[in-house]
Order: C-alpha cells, then structure tokens, then sequence
C-alpha cells in the first residue's frame, strides 16, 4: 500500500529536517499512546498503542535510518509487530526550499501483514489515511509554532 | 399396520428436545477439574523463515504455565503429523511458516484470558519469504519451492487424469458446436455455528481421553495413535454435540494435537476452543477449483463430449480428506445427468502459501465443483445454440431405462428419472409462463432470469474395493442391544453434526423392529462404546450406517424368529414378518411381538440358544447411491445497484426412500441456503502478501433470513436398488445443485446483453459493472 503526500511549512529548510530525524520531537506528534527510545542516532524503536476500528494493541517497532541527505533528503525504514500482526514501512521524504517555506514530499510503502490487515482490510487505508494525514498536520503546526 | 416413529414418517426430532432449550454439550461444555486454557500464536505473514521466538516475558504473564513451540514438539518427533491424504503438515514449525495465521506456538494458562495475554507476549521474529497465491503461478518455472522437504522438486501436487483423451479430442473436433468456458469456484469456509476445539485429558493410567469437535471419531482416533504413538486401546474420542461441521471437522487440526501435549506436560486437562477469525483464517477450506471446460454437440443440441482441465490450489500441504485412489475426489461425477460417449477429465493439485483443506463445506469429495461446472456450461451450450435451456437438458437427460447407468468416465449410476424431476420442477414453477414474463420485461427493459440446474449426485462412499482413507475402507457401522423390557440401544460408527441421526436411525430401526422409536436410544461419537467407522461426511450417513441399521435389525429379527417359533410352538419356517410382529402364516392373530421376543430372550430361550438379542453390522456398500434434482431459480435485477433478488426458486429432489420427510425438507431448505451463499455472497479472497481478505463475519458473508428467499419444496422418489432401504442420503444435494441455478438464472437475465458467464460469488458490484460496462446502469 502507498501513502503520500505534499505540505508547505512556514519554517527553514534544515530545521524542518531536523526535525524529522529527531526521535523526540517526532514523538510530539504522534497522537496514539506511545514511547520512542534512540538506541544510536540511526536507529530507535519504542511502542505504540494504535488499531484499525475494534482491533487495537501494543506494537513493539524500531525504526532504522537508511538514507541521510540533509538537508534535502531521508528515508526511513520501520518494522512493527504485535497482536498477530505485523507491518514494514519504508518511508521518504524530500525538502524544498523557496524563501521561507519549505515544501515537504513524503511518500511510504506500506505493507501489512496478520490480523490487522485481514480483519480490518476493508478499514485500513482509510485509518492510515488519517494517521498519517494528522501526523503530518501535527509536524507543521509544531514547526510553525517553535 | 404402522409403528410409532417409523419410516416416511415426518416425527419430531427426538434431539431437539435438549437443543431447544439449551441443554446440548458441546466441547466448549466441558469443564474439568483443574483444566487448563490453551490460546495459539498465529503468523502474520504468508511465508517466513522463524528467526526466533522469545518465550520469556509469555513465560512472566499471570497464570501462564507453559509455552509449546515446534522445538518442543520436534523433540518428541510431534512437530510434523501425517494428513489424510497421505502428505505432512506441521502441527508447529520449526523453520518456516508456510500462510497467515499458521500455528507457532502454543500458551497453556489457568484461564482463557491468561492465555490470551501469554500470546500476546510471545515474541516471535520472521524473516518475510516470497509468497505464493496465485496456483498458476506456483506452477511458473521459477517459482519458489513451497515444499523443498519433498522429493519432487515442483508445487505441482499430484496430476490426476481419467478418461478417454484422445477419444474426447477427436469428439470435440467432429463436433457441429464447441463451448468452452473458464471457471473459478472460489475459496470458502464452512462457518459453522460451533468453531473446533477440544479438551485433552490424561488419567492416572495414562489413558488419553479427548473431547473433540469431529466428525470422525474413530479415523481421528487412528491418527492419533499413529502420530502419538498412544496405544489404540489408551486413547479415547468423545465427539459431543456438534454444532455443524459440513466438512470442517474431519481433519485433524494442530490444535487438538497440541492440546494433548501440552495435557501431557502439565498433567492437567487442556481446553482449546478456536475463536472465529481463527476459524475462518487457518481451518480447512472448500473448492478453490480453477477450472477451464469444453463442451461438444451437434448442431441441434445433442451433446458429444466433455473436456475439463483443472487447476486445484490445496494451500501448503495436501490436507484435503479424499479416498485414496481419488485425489480429486469425486470431481469426476462430472458428466453429470448426461450421456457423453466421450469425457476427459485432468486436474492438477497445487501447493500455494495458503491454509490446507480442500474437502470441506457439503461438497462431497468435489461433487459440488463437478455439479457446478456441468450444469453451467450446458447453459452456455444453450446460449451458444440458442436453445432454451430445459429443452437442452430433456433433450439430452440419461434415459430412466437406462439405469444402472455407467458413465463415460466409470462410476455406475444406480437409479434415476431426470425427465421427472425437471418436468415437476417445470410444472411447479410455471416455466412456460415465466418465460413468457421473461420477454415482456425485456421488452420494458427489465431484467428477468430464469436458471435451471439438473444436477446428478454421488454420495454414500463407499465400496470397499474402491474406497478407503489412508487404508481405512469406507464401511460403517451399528451395533444394536435390545433390552429384556423391549427397549433397545443401538450405536453408530457414524457422527451427527445437527442431521437428526437420534431421529432417523431410531426411525429405521423401528420399522425393522416393530419397537417405537421413542423406545430406542441411539448412541454415537464415544470411541470406547460405540463399533468403528469411519464417520458422518459426503452425505454418507443413511446410505452406510442407516443401511448398517437396516442389517443388523434384520439379523436380530433372524434369531427373534426362532424365538417366536419356539413360543408359539411351531416351525420357524411357518412364521413370516409382518405388521412389526412375526405371526404364523395365514393365522394372524397367533403371533408374537418384537416386545415379547425381547423378553423370552433373556427368559425363556429355545434349548441351546444363547441368551440376549444383539447384533452388529459393518456394511460395506457395493455401490454409491446417486440422488439427483431439478431446481429452477427466478429472479431479477435491479439495474441501479445490480442487487439480485431471487423470486421464486423451486427444488425438486429425489434421494430415494426418505426415512423422515420433515428432516429431509430441512436439510435441502439448509443446502439451499447454503447454495445461495456462494453463488451471491462467499468467498475468502488473499491479497498479495497473502493475508486473506475477510478474516471476519464482517466481510465474509453469509445469507441471513433476510438475503434468504421462501424455498418451494417437491420430490420424486426413485429408490436406490441396491440399498436395503432404497435411500440415497440428501445432506448435500440442495448445497451441490444450487449454485448453478442461481448463477444460471443471473446469466439468463443478462444474456440479451452477450453475457455468457459470471464467476461466483456474482456481487451487486459484479453486476453493476457489467451493466455499467454495457451502458445499461
């Protein structure tokens, strides 16, 4: 599955970056139960509490670094597990800069894996529609309000 | 002279006294003291190497005692079992995983909820393998090898062939007409109301006795000696009340071995109950037949030959439950209720990462897939000739005189009158007419179809020159004890699933008897009381074990005679059996009840007589039986939304001497249902990771009263000749013959518009599309 999208925000480039790449201020905008740990500055892992619909548990994740351009480019790999499921993400983001904006193109492949995507396929690309679409909401008010 | 409860008489179930009011026992029933729970982890992934699997924190969790895993098992050489078919599956693995929601290990806990919470905390690390789905693709050159374990290095099963190919060849080339057609009949599950499960249980002389939902409780039994290594004579099956099986309950499941593991470890009882998602994501499934047909005949609609090749996706591991001479079963049935002098059938059975099964859902060894394609692709004949379809069928039917019948691709039909049946079902319907409404709604642009379907059955497996389980043969069996009051008990090798079988078989036995049905109490599904056989599946019940009844009660009335002689004092051979009571002939009122004889039995015996009046009987059936139908489906489209609605649908059926005709219409108004659901609404689909596509009642669909239309129910009786009773069992003709007629009247309804085929299930979405695509929605 592929999710995607465009956003402007009214911040620099390298602070935008920054700011992806930082386990702690990714953290601020995840709006599910969760922890987030950094085991070395290209990898960390942590919990989330998250669902489609009924069907909601604990995934334990890490998270790998697989590509650092800064301040123009990253990719991100993550591999999650938990309540008979299992999902990999790997996830791109590519920065623009014009002026004091900086337009954020970010892209990931999604594949899910167990309970998850069986009983709740029929849910599933919408909820990560959603989750998705308020992380990256949640990026640009922080980033506009630091 | 008729007696209480006998045959043709429509008596209430005597079971359904404890159902209705909530008094059955289950599996699920059953609690022991100090029983365990038992909860599975499950994969997510469709293929993946096990890195590793950490116990510990499971090992932490409140209440948890235990965690199994395919290492544990592989020490005691239990982490591969044999399956029915003569292939292997894992009870746990120990590398790899080979679908979704496979079993890797086990959590044992003081509750259910403990165990849930332990299967939670299990870690378990896959490496993710390539997955295959798509069994045409599993059969592609480079596709990965699903079972390097094997010999043959190739995901192609077995090849299976009969008949006559180049005979078929050369026929269809010399036909006026050929049609050929693909075919997908897809995935199903049974979605019974009870999911598997069982209690495991060990006594302090390491007696193992298990509570399990099975519809063979002596070929599990078997099994479980050969993959234990228990002795026969230690192990005991009870199959309580079952709440539906069709098919679903014979195999041997993972759980119900790992369940006796883990009693072993823990030396308490184990109960493990599956939940719904796990019953419809990892049990065994029906059909998945990919089927590509052809059909020969003159141009004035006489047919010629049938060819049918066949792309049949078993999962990872052939675990489907066919006699083992037929790996596809019966699918070879296929000719149906027509004369083809030429007939070639090949299938092909695949691996794919997918879960194992193949035999369940009331198909009857694949009679279901055959009855399907056949009776579809006559309606694409008629199309194709521009023939009304009941024409085709009366034109081409086997004639009654023809019988016994034996086909072009070997079995021997014992009896059968199709003419009747589609002219009843005709009649009832009001075909002419319907057909005359047909072309006015055209005319208003309304869609109307009408669809036939004609179907031959073969059930009652099975001879024993021909049929057997993993060596088994196929006989059953009953072993009656009439009591010195009159009264009697008689126990089965068979295993009611919600068939009525306390009804029937009494029933059968009364009349034999000359006793009351309500004065016989039938037993079944307890492996240390009751005579083997192998079990209740494929619609075998009556054909075997009722036949078994009918034998055994009549070597109790050959030794009653004697006894009756001895009474009245006169010659056994002065004696006949009639009005249930043996009577001196030509002197009716000197005579003797069954009642009396019982008595005299254990009372007042001839000199040299041994006491008691017992008897049993393994039967093993020189024949199949072959019930068969004609129902004919009305329906109609709402162009908008494609929504189908089925008007009227009339089911004519003949299964031969009907024991009790109430039970039977409730079995063919079940089947019907049960017919309609995959043809309008069920299918388990997989996405390309494998993960199956409605794992939940939520998306895999079944018909409720709603979707439901009124069943109209007839018959014609055309007594199977080599049954001691004439029946031929109806458990699975409604389910065999009604998807075609439903799938036909849909097609009939869009034909005008060059539709010749839809694959089942035909959604709205399905017909909207090809309305919209036609520029008619």
């Amino acid at each position: 599955m592929r999710v995607e999208g465009t956003f402007t925000v009214r911040a620099p480039r390298e602070r935008v970056y920054s700011f992806f790449l930082t386990p702690a201020e990714l953290s601020t905008c995840i709006d599910d139960p969760h922890t987030i740990e950094a085991i070395d500055p290209d990898h960390f892992k942590g919990t989330v509490k998250a669902g489609v619909a009924f069907i909601r548990g604990t995934f334990m994740w890490n998270a790998t670094i697989k590509d650092r351009a800064p301040p123009e480019r990253a990719q991100l790999a993550v591999h999650g597990a938990g309540m008979g499921s299992a999902f990999d993400l790997v996830a791109s983001l590519d920065l623009s800069e014009d002026r004091d904006l900086t337009t954020v193109q970010w892209g990931a492949d999604v594949q899910m894996n167990g309970t998850i995507a069986t009983v709740g396929a029929r849910l599933l690309q919408g909820t990560i529609d959603k989750k998705t679409n308020a992380f990256f909401e949640n990026a640009r008010k922080k980033l506009e309000t630091a | 002279m008729t007696v209480h409860g006998g045959i043709g008489q429509s008596i209430k179930r005597k079971e359904d006294a404890r159902f209705v009011r909530g008094k059955g026992n289950y599996v699920d029933d059953v609690k022991l003291p100090g029983m365990l729970y038992l909860d599975i982890v499950r994969s997510p992934y469709a293929h993946a190497t096990l890195r590793y699997i950490n116990i510990e924190k499971a090992l932490k969790v409140p209440g948890v005692l235990a965690v199994i895993r395919g290492k544990d098992l592989e020490a005691a050489n239990l982490a591969w079992m044999p399956t029915l078919m003569s292939d292997k599956q894992m009870v746990l693995p120990v590398e790899r995983v080979m679908y979704q929601a496979q079993e890797v290990a086990a959590v044992v806990a003081e509750s259910r909820y403990a165990a849930a919470d332990g299967v939670a905390a299990v870690e378990v690390d896959y490496e993710p393998l390539p997955v295959v789905v798509d069994p045409m693709k599993a059969l592609e050159p480079n596709a990965p090898i699903l079972r390097p374990d094997r010999k043959e290095q190739t995901n192609r099963i077995w090849h299976w062939e009969v008949g006559d190919r180049e005979g078929t060849d050369k026929a269809l080339k010399g036909s006026d007409v050929v049609v050929k057609q693909h075919l997908y009949i897809p995935r199903l599950n049974v979605a019974s109301i009870e999911t598997c499960g069982c209690v495991a249980s060990f006594d302090a002389m390491g007696k193992l006795t298990v509570w399990m939902t099975t519809q063979a409780p002596h070929a599990i039994r078997t099994v479980f000696a050969l993959v234990t290594g228990l002795p026969e004579q230690k192990i005991r099956i009870i199959s309580p009340d079952i709440g539906g099986g069709f098919g679903g309950k014979v195999p041997v499941y993972p759980g119900y071995v790992i369940a006796v593991v883990a009693a072993l470890k823990t030396g308490r009882p184990v109960k493990w109950i599956e939940d719904r998602s796990e019953n419809i994501q990892a049990d065994s499934f029906a059909r998945d037949y990919h089927i590509d047909a052809e059909i020969g005949a003159t141009k004035d609609g006489k047919l010629t030959a049938l060819r049918v090749k066949t792309i049949a996706d078993h999962g990872y591991t052939d675990a489907a439950a066919n006699p083992s001479k037929f790996p596809a079963g019966l699918f070879h049935i296929i000719t149906g209720s027509y004369p083809f002098e030429k007939a070639h059938v090949e299938v092909d059975g695949v691996y794919t990462n997918k879960p194992p099964g193949g035999i369940a859902y009331r198909c009857s060894f694949r009679v279901t897939e055959a009855a399907f394609t056949i009776e579809r692709m006559v309606d694409v004949l008629a199309q194709k000739l521009g023939m009304d379809p009941a024409e085709l069928r009366l034109k081409n039917f086997i004639p009654p005189e023809s019988f016994p019948y034996k086909s072009a691709l070997g079995w021997t039909y014992d009896s059968g009158n199709y003419p009747a049946a589609l002219r009843k079902a005709m009649d009832l319907i009001g075909y002419d007419a319907l057909r005359k409404e047909q072309a006015e709604k055209r005319e208003r642009g309304e869609l109307m179809g009408i669809g036939i379907s004609s179907f031959t059955e073969i059930v009652g497996a099975g001879p024993s020159h021909t049929f057997d389980i993993l060596g088994l043969k196929m006989f059953d069996s009953c072993e009656i004890r009439i009591h010195p009051t009159g009264k009697a008990i008689a126990r089965f090798g068979t295993k009611s699933q919600g068939q009525g079988h306390e009804t029937t078989y009494a029933q059968i036995l009364a009349e034999e008897l000359g006793l009351s049905s309500d004065d016989i109490a039938i037993e079944e599904g307890d492996t240390d009381t009751a005579p083997y056989g192998l079990g209740t599946y494929a619609s075998r019940s009556t054909p075997t074990g009722g036949a078994a009844a009918a034998i055994a009660a009549r070597k109790i009335r050959d030794k009653a005679q004697k006894i009756a002689a001895h009474l009245l004092e006169v010659s056994p051979a002065d004696l006949e059996w009639k009005d249930h009571k043996f009577q001196v002939k030509g002197v009716p009122d000197k005579a003797k009840t069954m009642q009396e004889i019982a008595f005299a039995a254990y009372t007042n015996l001839p000199p040299g007589m041994e006491a008691g009046l017992e008897a049993v009987d393994y039967y093993d059936p020189p024949n199949m039986t072959y019930p068969f139908g004609s129902y004919i489906c009305a329906l109609d489209i709402d162009k908008d939304t494609g929504e189908v609605k089925i008007r009227r649908f009339v089911a004519v059926d003949d299964c031969g001497t009907i024991i009790n005709p109430m039970i039977v219409e409730g079995q063919i108004h079940g089947g019907l249902t049960m017919g309609l659901a995959p043809a309008l609404l069920e299918e388990i689909g997989y996405d390309e990771n494998g993960n199956i596509q409605g794992g939940s009642f939520m998306d895999y669909l079944l018909p409720t009263a709603v979707e439901t239309p009124k069943w109209e129910t007839a018959k014609t009786t055309t007594p199977s000749p080599h049954h001691p009773l004439g029946a031929k069992g109806v458990g699975e003709s409604a389910t065999v013959g009604a998807p075609a007629a439903i799938a036909n009247a849909v097609v009939d309804a869009l034909s005008h518009l060059g539709v010749t085929h839809i694959d089942i299930p035909i959604t709205p979405w399905k017909v909207w599309s090809i309305l919209h695509e036609k520029g008619v929605a």
